[in-house]
């Protein structure tokens, strides 16, 4: 399995596993200015955590974090994954001594989360027979640093509740996660011209290149739809063993779990199917989306080096391997 | 590109269109058969990749050769707009002389 070796070019760390995992990972929210635009939204803090409808608002590292069907322990889960340095060694997955646990873990990668709008992804907390699917929403906090920074300090200096009809970055950017929580973009909105997007993308950001192995991004701007899709492997083979299969899947969603904002997931393709690695920004608010547009293509850029490898060995049938074939 | 030649001739949907073609050094040492790869891909990363795959130095730069025209690809152009499908080519380091 490819490892990170150096932090990814992406403002704010986009793993979960920082270095300084004796310090807190998540920040307390009291008396301060994304405390205000949570309240200003209908959250309400109950022991430090903001919470609306069954979602729970934090700052993890940074970044502005949500997490949707949040039990009473969800939040200490967030902050457990946050701790974790390998997600999936932690889960007992892979490659433990004594050659009978080489196994992946079963049933995984949810279904259906590909081609969703918004930030939303699922990602594994918790280890072992307690290991559960959660769905967050992380935004990169450099978003918010370039985007109009001075609307919250005078949301600040405000001070009462409700003050001042501008909504700051922030606010809009957990007004639009609440929007797409349930599967639709937001009413109303409209996609930006497609040589505006284009425009955020660095020259040859959507080209991954490790060693021999070549992909190409697409940036997908439909009226409907904002995106950043990669092919991670164009087809998986219809004879692909079972195990092999599912170490894939558990491949795809270790990614998925350790690293931010990008969603990995199996797709149908025009014969069988096909990996996806995808930053889908629908809905996004127009004064984030040059930012969160770079922070896509950087973390894109990050993830599908770090697992094309990986997919490629486990999805090429013509290579035998007894280890990972005798689960 | 190495993971799709076995499965040369499918050409995924999200992928968009693939081509395949013949990439021979420029010894004439060793001729590979690269299949499944994207259209939209820039020729360089494409030159980079193959001379990866034929084992040719990686801190060289390389260039793509069209045989039957005789042209270099353009680095930064797509690779699916300058070569026609099954085109034969040669991955040439960028050297000149003096």
């Amino acid at each position: 399995m490819v490892r990170a070796d150096h932090p990814p070019a992406v403002p704010g760390a986009l793993n979960h596993a920082s270095k300084s995992m004796n310090s807190p990972t998540w920040e307390r929210p009291e008396g301060t200015s994304w405390a205000r635009d949570a309240e200003s939204l209908g959250f309400v803090a109950r022991e430090g955590v903001y919470r609306l409808d069954g979602m729970c608002l934090r700052i993890v590292r940074g970044w502005p974090t949500l997490a949707a069907g949040c039990r009473a322990s969800a939040c200490e889960s967030m902050q457990r994954r946050a701790c974790r340095g390998d997600a999936l060694a932690s889960r007992g997955a892979c490659f433990r001594d004594g050659a009978k646990a080489w196994h992946p873990p079963r049933g995984s990668l949810p279904r259906g989360q590909l081609g969703g709008p918004g930030l939303w992804k699922h990602v594994l907390v918790g280890a072992g027979d307690r290991a559960a699917v959660e769905r967050v929403w992380e935004l990169p906090p450099s978003v918010l640093a370039g985007s109009d920074d001075g609307a919250d300090g005078a949301d600040g200096a405000d001070g009462a509740e409700g003050g001042g009809e501008a909504e700051s970055p922030l606010g809009s950017a957990v007004s639009w996660a609440l929007a797409t929580a349930g599967g639709k973009a937001p009413p109303g909105w409209q996609a930006p011209r497609r040589e505006e997007a284009e425009a955020a993308i660095p020259p040859g950001g959507l080209t991954v290149r490790k060693g021999p192995l070549l992909r190409q991004g697409t940036l997908v701007c439909e009226p409907s739809r904002l995106a950043l899709v990669f092919t991670v492997l164009g087809g998986v083979p219809a004879d692909l063993p079972a195990v092999r299969r599912e170490w894939l899947e558990a491949v795809l969603m270790d990614a998925q779990t350790q690293w931010r904002l990008v969603r990995l997931g199996i797709a149908p393709a025009q014969e069988g199917s096909c990996v996806l690695a995808e930053v889908d920004l629908t809905g996004v608010p127009p004064p984030l989306m040059e930012g969160l547009v770079k922070s896509s293509v950087a973390a894109l850029q990050w993830v599908v080096g770090w697992v094309l490898r990986s997919v490629d060995f486990l999805a090429d049938a013509r290579v035998a391997c007894r280890a990972l074939e005798s689960a | 590109m190495r993971a799709e030649e076995q499965r040369a001739g499918s050409e995924p949907t999200a992928a968009g269109s693939v081509i395949n073609f013949e990439v021979t050094n420029c010894t004439g040492t060793e001729t590979v058969n690269v299949t499944g790869v994207q259209a939209t891909l820039p020729a360089g990363a494409v030159a980079a990749a193959v001379a990866d795959r034929m084992s040719l130095p990686p801190n060289t730069p390389w260039a793509l050769r069209d045989d039957s025209r005789g042209v270099f690809l353009e680095d930064e152009k797509a690779i699916g707009e300058q070569v026609v499908p099954g085109a034969r080519l040669t991955v040439t380091p960028k050297a000149h002389l003096g």
